[in-house]
């Protein structure tokens, strides 16, 4: 479903903002043992996004599961 | 003659009197695929990455450049009483600073800087702590952690030593989240 794979998208779009903030708090608190961390996490987040993307295809009608399409009877 | 269900006819003839009101042309209206806010979401999410690794870096290369600030003398400080505070500039002109000698005869230096949103801070001598007039945040004296409010963490310390009677102010720590 298109839905599932937006809403997911923008949540982790919410995600990533939320870790930004992080980023920024721990650089300006100079607090740089979590700096690491959280940009991994970011990493991880569009690593998520790409596959998403990629890989995620909506299931349609005209295809059967294995890719072929389906005579119309 | 069945209706092609995607026919807007009847809605455009129906609102044709109230165009003139919300002038539009519906069909250069600028239509966005699904497809395309997800590519728009992907180029985002690839943006967030790299501004958080982008400043992730620049902060780590600033800590590496830094380079510890040279001593300076604070005048006036000699003559300050207990239970009393002095401002002066450390280590540049920008970076303001207060002094403070406690009850018992201490001294104390921090960056004047509330942690919260900057704002200066003040000595409070009938309640003996650091006040941020902002939002109500407040400090300990000695050791610049904080006390309550919304600052998220202690001022930062600045080194004072005693040379011949003057007080030197010889470094500034930038405070962390983590002490101890």
């Amino acid at each position: 479903m298109w839905q599932a794979r937006l809403i997911m998208l923008v949540m982790i779009n919410i995600a990533q903002l939320w870790i930004l903030a992080a980023t920024v708090d721990a650089a300006l608190a100079r607090h740089y043992s979590v700096l690491l961390p959280l940009v991994i996490a970011s990493g991880v987040c569009f690593v998520i996004t790409l596959s998403i993307i990629k890989w995620w295809r909506p299931t349609s009608r005209m295809k059967t599961s294995s890719g072929y399409v389906r005579e119309d009877r | 003659m069945s209706k092609n269900p995607s026919d807007e006819s009847d809605v455009r003839t129906a609102t044709a009197p109230f165009q003139a009101e919300f002038p539009y042309d519906r069909d250069e209206e600028a239509q966005v695929t699904r497809r395309e806010f997800c590519n728009f979401l992907g180029l985002t999410s690839a943006a967030l990455f790299a501004g958080a690794a982008g400043f992730a870096a620049k902060a780590a290369l600033d800590a590496r450049e830094s380079v510890s600030p040279a001593a300076a003398r604070i005048d006036g400080a000699g003559s300050l009483a207990p239970n009393s505070s002095l401002n002066f500039s450390y280590p540049t002109e920008r970076d303001s600073a207060i002094l403070i000698r406690t009850a018992d005869g201490a001294y104390h230096a921090y960056g004047q800087k509330c942690t919260h949103l900057s704002c200066p801070v003040y000595y409070a001598r009938e309640s003996q702590r650091l006040e941020c007039p902002c939002h109500e945040g407040a400090f300990d004296a000695a050791t610049g952690d904080v006390l309550y409010g919304p600052p998220p963490r202690p001022l930062d310390a600045i080194e004072v030593e005693m040379r011949d009677g003057q007080i030197w102010a010889i470094g500034r720590n930038p405070s962390a989240k983590d002490r101890g």
